[in-house]
């Protein structure tokens, strides 16, 4: 009987498919190529040493990503949600630290299969700003002074933006208060929850509630305004005292054309 | 066609005793006297945009040489090479400036998934040139010779047409790069596939090896009371790795050597202590005392 020897691409694509499906079909159509002694491992013995520390390396990442998430669900359900997601939402990135970003928005599409607590979706997103913003370089506080001087340029060449790691997230449930455990989220009114480093205490990870006015005035930082567009989107100056506050506090940086 | 040469004529420069860069140190190191020459970085650790970690990497760097040490490359894929990942390395290592820049014979992606493995390549004339031809594309977007790892194993192919030390040889002469021999992954594929360690020793390039890693590993007991030797990196490095490490340094002389050490990572003081015994055993040998290798 005649043997013929895989392609490279051929062996990668079985043992992808054998270590990710978990399929006993897969698995069972990638064991032939392997070697297997009488006195050794068998061969499904060798394959799933690579099977366990696939789930297992991408769970531990996950886990330590979201570890409010992890005890919100409780052992089984979260379990049931990594192995969806880690198979629905592959890692396509070089670094295992972007492995969970899309597991709010996975979470969020799926939540009647894992559970019946609606502001899962929103504590995870919480989570997932909160790890992005601990590997963030630190933030420059920018004073007055220094934003007075770069404003010299023209209103119309300076924009205003968020410092790396900075995020604005929108959610009506306080999932800010799991982040102290055994706290269940209540309703707000508020929707806007500010995730940063403050500058101006030893860059301490903060998730501060605004008003809708501050919302509204970071919502177009974050999407690059200019300070001409700012005055403009404006009835009165109250957004300047927050904006030298926020910059103080190294959320908001200025650049210029 | 051999490729053996006079250790004299190696390739990479001998920095000493160095340990791997890990997160839970970085304030140690930035801020205490160590006693270390170098240290080696992950590289993927330090390539994302605005991150913290590189800011600690260029302090560092300005007191100690840096090996960039990469787990994505996926050399032996047959996915296209990945053009953002090696830009970003290629930055990286323009601000870093690492002695050594090196990466695994493994492969982690296919079809764009990324299994976050070093996974193993049949060892084909096939894969061989593959790898190669990878290896030379990369030295040349880079400017500058890499060095390959070979990585511990669970299983080998059917197919496979030589041995793992005459698979890394083909590779490393058609690509002429360097290798990152890692003596733990030497001993854990002996016991998992039954080979002499020594013999694959003997079955390298030497000269080319730039550089050496050590680490622990954990035994797995299956249940039909076969064993697979696991290269954990959360254990002191062994006896027998010890002996292999020995036979090594017998062969090239005092060589660029650390020890990984990456899950339930114990105190720096506790890794420093784990070296020791590295340096007592490359002081035993004269480079003069070396062999054509």
């Amino acid at each position: 009987m005649s043997y013929k020897v895989p392609s490279l691409a051929e062996v990668q694509s079985a043992f992808t498919a054998a270590i990710v499906s978990g399929d006993e079909a897969a698995v069972e159509r990638f064991l032939p190529l392997i070697n297997e002694s009488p006195r050794g491992p068998k061969a499904f013995n060798r394959f799933k040493v690579y099977a366990d520390a696939w789930y297992i390396r991408l769970e531990e990442s996950l886990r330590e990503d979201y570890p409010q998430l992890h005890e919100a669900l409780g052992p089984k359900r979260w379990k049931k949600l990594i192995s969806a997601y880690i198979r629905r939402c592959p890692s396509k990135s070089f670094t295992l630290a972007h492995a969970g970003d899309q597991l709010p928005e996975f979470l969020e599409a799926h939540l009647d299969s894992y559970s019946a607590k609606l502001w899962l979706p929103d504590l995870a997103k919480l989570e997932r700003a909160l790890y992005r913003l601990n590997s963030t370089c630190d933030p420059v506080p920018w004073s007055p002074e220094k934003l007075m001087l770069a404003s010299d340029h023209g209103a119309s060449d300076v924009r205003l933006q968020f410092q790396p790691g900075v995020q604005l997230l929108e959610t009506n449930w306080n999932v800010e208060a799991c982040l102290e455990k055994d706290a269940e989220p209540e309703r707000v009114s508020a929707r806007g929850l500010l995730v940063f480093r403050d500058a101006q205490d030893n860059l301490l990870p903060t998730a501060e509630r605004l008003d809708e006015d501050e919302f509204r005035l970071l919502k177009m930082i974050e999407n690059g305004v200019t300070l001409v567009e700012l005055v403009d989107a404006f009835d009165d100056d109250q957004w300047l005292p927050n904006l030298i506050q926020r910059a103080s506090e190294g959320v908001v940086r200025v650049t210029t054309k | 066609m051999t490729d053996k040469r006079p250790i004299r004529n190696r390739l990479f420069p001998d920095l000493g005793m160095g340990l791997g860069l890990r997160a839970c140190h970085h304030e140690h190191v930035v801020n205490n006297p160590v006693r270390v020459n170098w240290f080696e970085a992950i590289t993927e650790n330090y390539m994302l945009d605005d991150d913290r970690a590189f800011d600690v990497l260029l302090k560092i760097r300005e007191r100690f040489p840096i090996a960039l040490h990469g787990v994505s490359l996926s050399i032996a894929s047959s996915d296209p090479l990945d053009r953002d990942y090696l830009s970003r390395l290629k930055r990286l290592i323009e601000a870093a400036e690492p002695v050594l820049v090196s990466d695994h014979c493994s492969w982690s992606f296919f079809d764009g998934r990324n299994l976050h493995d070093l996974l193993p390549v049949p060892f084909t004339e096939e894969a061989a040139a593959h790898v190669a031809n990878r290896v030379q594309e990369v030295q040349d977007f880079l400017g500058r010779r890499i060095l390959l790892e070979n990585v511990s194993s669970y299983l080998t192919y059917q197919f496979s047409e030589m041995s793992e030390w005459e698979f890394l040889s083909l590779i490393a002469q058609k690509a002429d790069c360097g290798l990152l021999l890692d003596v733990n992954n030497v001993y854990v594929n002996s016991v998992n596939h039954g080979f002499d360690p020594v013999k694959f020793l003997d079955g390298l390039p030497l000269w080319r090896v730039g550089q050496v890693h050590l680490a622990g590993h954990r035994e797995k007991i299956n249940p039909d009371g076969s064993r697979i030797l696991v290269d954990t990196h959360d254990q002191p490095v062994c006896d027998a790795v010890w002996e292999l490490y020995s036979e090594l340094v017998k062969r090239t002389g005092p060589i660029s050597t650390m020890v990984e050490w990456d899950a339930e990572i114990p105190s720096f003081d506790r890794l420093e202590i784990e070296i020791a015994p590295a340096e007592r055993i490359r002081n035993r040998v004269k480079e003069s005392e070396l062999n054509v290798l």
